[in-house]
């Protein structure tokens, strides 16, 4: 089995528990609109967030009830890209959300070790 | 020169003021001698004598940020005097951000939103030149009616020393607030949201949550300036207004 065979099924694994997660937001995070943007703030958090729009949508989603699958389906049709864009983008989006307190459980147990590399970016061709 | 230091706790905030006047040490110890303490406290400013008379002394914050130079060492005891005060609690009632508060005259008064006024001293000769006076302390207590609400340093052997040109004390009567400045902190003109977060991160615990939001929500209902942070020019320019 090539190195490369390990790394998509350890990467269909990572994916597979990472789709199964069930995200949920704090109910008691301060949430401020304004005309151009959205500021959040959670009770656990020294300073609070300005959000942009696509992580204001996913905090909104973020209810306990919806899989993190199902969010990555949504934000591929929403997005129009492949479902591994998409998760990826989910993926960021809920690190960002967790680091500013905004979530209530870690996330670390399921995130993929892609997302501590230090060079996460492919280098340029 | 040699340097000496005294160390105190204020309100819990242990800290260590290093001063190379004996004179001027020797006053401070004196007006600060219930909040001496014999352990070795964590260094918070310095005093340092000018190296000839022709110089100025000149009181350094732990980041090295020039607080003020000035003529004579009772000057300098002034404004560490106003700077300490800082590590009191706030009025009640009101919200503690970190900004300058600069007044162009005695009945408003101009926040300096950090790093403003934070990253670059703030010159006397430029200030008196526009008849603009800086307080002396890093952090502004506001009240819910957009007044400055600040107590004056407790220590009349300090607060009654003569101010040194180009600063003030802390207002102790309510002040309007009359502009903000706030950074530019990207190249883009900032958004509501993008000024509401910055102002919201510069408040102290203390208040709640929905009190910071509240106030920098209010402070952006003043009359606002956005001023480049690599230009100090523009800083004065923006006050000058």
């Amino acid at each position: 089995v090539s190195t490369g065979d390990e790394e998509g099924s350890a990467q269909a694994q990572g994916d597979a528990v990472f789709d199964a997660l069930v995200p949920r937001a704090r109910d008691d995070v301060l949430v401020r609109r304004y005309d151009d943007g959205v500021v959040a703030w959670s009770p656990i958090s020294p300073r609070p967030l300005p959000l942009e729009p696509l992580s204001d949508a996913v905090l909104n989603l973020l209810d306990g009830e919806v899989s993190a699958g199902d969010l990555v389906a949504d934000l591929a049709a929403v997005l129009e890209v492949g479902d591994p864009v998409a998760r990826d983008v989910l993926r960021r989006e809920l690190w960002l959300l967790e680091d500013a307190g905004m979530l209530t459980t870690s996330l670390t147990t399921v995130m993929s070790d892609r997302e501590h590399e230090v060079f996460p970016a492919p280098p340029d061709p | 020169v040699r340097a000496d230091a005294l160390d105190l706790d204020i309100a819990g905030t242990r800290l260590r003021v290093i001063c190379e006047d004996p004179a001027a040490l020797a006053a401070l110890r004196s007006a600060l001698s219930d909040q001496l303490i014999d352990e070795p406290a964590p260094v918070g400013f310095a005093m340092c004598v000018p190296p000839d008379a022709s110089k100025f002394h000149v009181l350094l914050d732990r980041s090295g940020l020039v607080l003020a130079r000035v003529q004579r060492s009772e000057e300098g005891l002034a404004v560490l005097g106003s700077h300490l005060g800082a590590l009191l609690p706030p009025p009640a009632g009101t919200v503690r951000i970190r900004a300058r508060a600069i007044l162009p005259d005695d009945s408003t008064a101009a926040l300096v939103a950090f790093p403003l006024a934070f990253r670059q001293p703030l010159i006397e000769r430029r200030l008196e030149r526009a008849s603009l006076r800086v307080v002396d302390r890093p952090v502004v207590d506001v009240g819910p009616d957009m007044t400055l609400q600040m107590a004056a340093s407790p220590w009349p052997g300090l607060s009654g020393l003569p101010v040194p040109a180009g600063h003030a004390p802390a207002p102790v009567e309510p002040t309007p607030i009359g502009v903000v400045l706030v950074p530019q902190l990207k190249r883009s003109e900032p958004t509501q949201s993008d000024l509401v977060a910055h102002l919201a991160a510069l408040t102290l615990p203390g208040a709640s949550h929905t009190e910071r939001l509240g106030l920098a929500e209010a402070l952006l209902r003043e009359q606002l300036a956005v001023v480049r942070l690599d230009d100090p020019a523009a800083l004065y320019a923006a006050l000058q207004r």
